[in-house]
């Protein structure tokens, strides 16, 4: 199926799909299909049509669009320069951390996929080199990924489950139409290879920026992470093709990250809809490799965040947008972007969008508040340790003194404004 | 953090050498209730100057103040506890001799 459609208007795209951990979750699922998850699963749960997620949106959703749009006060946007985080040197930063993203991987940034890095059909080594058996090639593929600098790394089975029923992809090479709009292809996946496991790769964002959210320095620590995202991702797809072995990398195209993160036992999905890592917390960035080499895969792993979750409720306090629900896990959620059938608690991503759009730039908040954002000091391990005691008082108890000791404080503009003081 | 982790020890290293050297003076057995006292005012310390030092590295001013106040308080409470039962300890022994 190739169905051609007209678009009926363009966001400022790089603002409107930054948001990518946040729409997929929120767009998505959790789990696998093989009882691999630790999260439940209904018959309702069906795989996701790309159109619906919150950037794909912008492609089609004329109406979403223009209320977003008019929402945008252009005149606090320009006096915005001159607060502290916004600042000309603010946004250099930004521009920068975000220029090896731009470069090579804007279109799955956007959703677009089969494009630059992460294109299906790069060239593979005609002779395949062979292992002892898949648990030898995954100690081998997962020791490459390291080396090519990924934070954690985890392998699970493919499930079609989690790839997009059908992409949309923006078709660039057609001439707008009279009404100057672009057009865009929606078609079913047809991958030059049938994908048999996933390789999920996390990369740590940076924890001084990343606190200083919402701002620019904040989204410097986000485009530094999907930077990373593309050079790692690749990286490994092509160690994997060197080795004669099909395999293409993929970020926020294709199919959805978290599913296969949490299967591939990197972490557990949060009430902010983003994956939770013993290590880093929700601070990562997610990128996969599907690729046709049999490997052996991780299990899930529980490490007390869920349950932490039910009794802990910081980022959805500090969400300027409401966008992160307070209450117990449903199965499904308000908005088509988000797909039913998976217990789980549904963010509202037109809520969280829209505040982006006002902002002047994408915010993090709910990322840093997170208790478990921290960095990897021996304090946060032993209160990690804490946290996985399956105690609910406990988890009350740790999530106000995380507060009460000024950990995961956002909107600080003091904090901002030293950025560039401190060595 | 090796830094930390060498001053650690050697505060540890002194306190246990001063606690050992003042019983040995002063000739005084102490109870198991004391030891525990020992022991436990020791470790909130170090745990007390740990937190505070970590806290320093990153930045979280906030977190080194709380941390201060809340463990610190409790290794001086449990300390002022000790030092009361030691005190008892020595008394009775005295007595006893
Ligand atoms: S805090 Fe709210 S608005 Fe900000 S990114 Fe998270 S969900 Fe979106
Ligand atoms: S802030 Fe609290 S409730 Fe939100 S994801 Fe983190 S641990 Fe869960």
């Amino acid at each position: 199926m190739n169905n051609k459609t007209k678009t009926a208007i363009k966001l400022d795209r790089r603002q409107f799909l930054k948001i990518s951990a946040l729409a997929t979750t929120s767009g998505a699922l959790m789990g696998t299909s093989e009882n691999r998850s630790p999260i439940k699963i209904t018959n309702k749960c069906q795989r996701m049509d790309q159109k619906n997620t919150i950037f794909s949106r912008q492609l089609w959703d004329y109406e979403f669009v223009k209320r977003i749009e008019s929402s945008i006060d252009r005149a606090s946007m320009e006096a915005l320069e001159k607060v502290k985080g916004w600042t000309p040197l603010d946004q250099a930063l930004d521009a920068a951390a975000w220029a090896l993203d731009h470069k090579f991987a804007s279109g799955s940034e956007g959703g677009q996929p089969h494009s630059q890095a992460y294109e299906w059909d790069e060239p593979v080594r005609r002779k395949k080199v062979e292992f002892q058996n898949p648990k030898d090639a995954s100690r081998k593929i997962k020791k490459a990924a390291r080396y090519l600098g990924a934070d954690l790394v985890g392998i699970s089975p493919y499930d079609p489950l989690w790839t997009y029923s059908l992409l949309i992809k923006e078709n660039f090479e057609s001439e707008p139409g009279s009404d100057g709009k672009p057009e865009f292809e929606h078609f079913v996946p047809e991958f030059p290879f049938e994908p048999k496991s996933v390789v999920s790769i996390a990369v740590e964002m940076d924890y001084e920026t990343m606190a200083l959210s919402p701002s620019s320095l904040e989204s410097a620590a986000t485009g530094l992470g999907y930077s990373r995202m593309c050079s790692v991702g690749y990286s490994v797809a092509t160690f994997i093709r060197a080795l004669g072995y099909r395999a293409f990398a993929n970020g926020n195209d294709v199919s959805l990250s978290i599913p296969y993160a949490v299967a591939a036992g990197l972490g557990e999905l949060g009430r902010h809809g983003m994956l939770i890592t013993p290590e880093y917390g929700p601070r990562v960035r997610l990128v996969k490799v599907f690729t046709e080499l049999e490997l052996k895969p991780d299990n899930p792993k529980a490490f007390g965040a869920w349950e932490f979750c039910k009794n802990c409720k910081r980022c959805a306090d500090a969400c300027p947008s409401q966008a992160i629900p307070t209450g117990e896990p449903t199965l499904e959620g308000k908005t088509i972007s988000n797909n039913p059938g998976v217990l789980k608690w549904y963010i509202d991503p037109e809520k969280c969008i829209q505040f982006w759009r006002e902002n002047g730039t994408d915010c993090a908040n709910c990322i840093t508040a997170c208790p478990f954002n921290k960095p990897p000091m021996w304090h946060h391990q032993l209160s990690a340790g804490i946290v996985a005691l399956p105690v609910a008082p406990i988890h009350t108890i740790m999530a106000k003194m995380d507060k009460f000791f000024g950990f995961g404080d956002v909107n600080d503009r003091r904090a901002n404004a030293a950025f560039w003081e401190k060595d | 953090m090796s830094l930390i982790i060498f001053g650690l020890g050697a505060i540890t290293v002194l306190i246990l050498w001063g606690i050992t050297g003042w019983i040995k003076r002063n000739q005084i057995k102490l109870s198991w209730p004391s030891w525990l006292g020992v022991i436990l005012t020791t470790l909130l310390a170090l745990f007390t100057v740990a937190w505070l030092l970590s806290c320093i590295i990153e930045r979280e001013t906030q977190a080194a103040g709380m941390g201060l106040l809340i463990f610190g308080a409790l290794a001086f409470i449990v300390f002022g506890l000790t030092r009361k039962k030691i005190i008892r300890d020595t008394k009775s022994q005295a007595k006893g001799k």
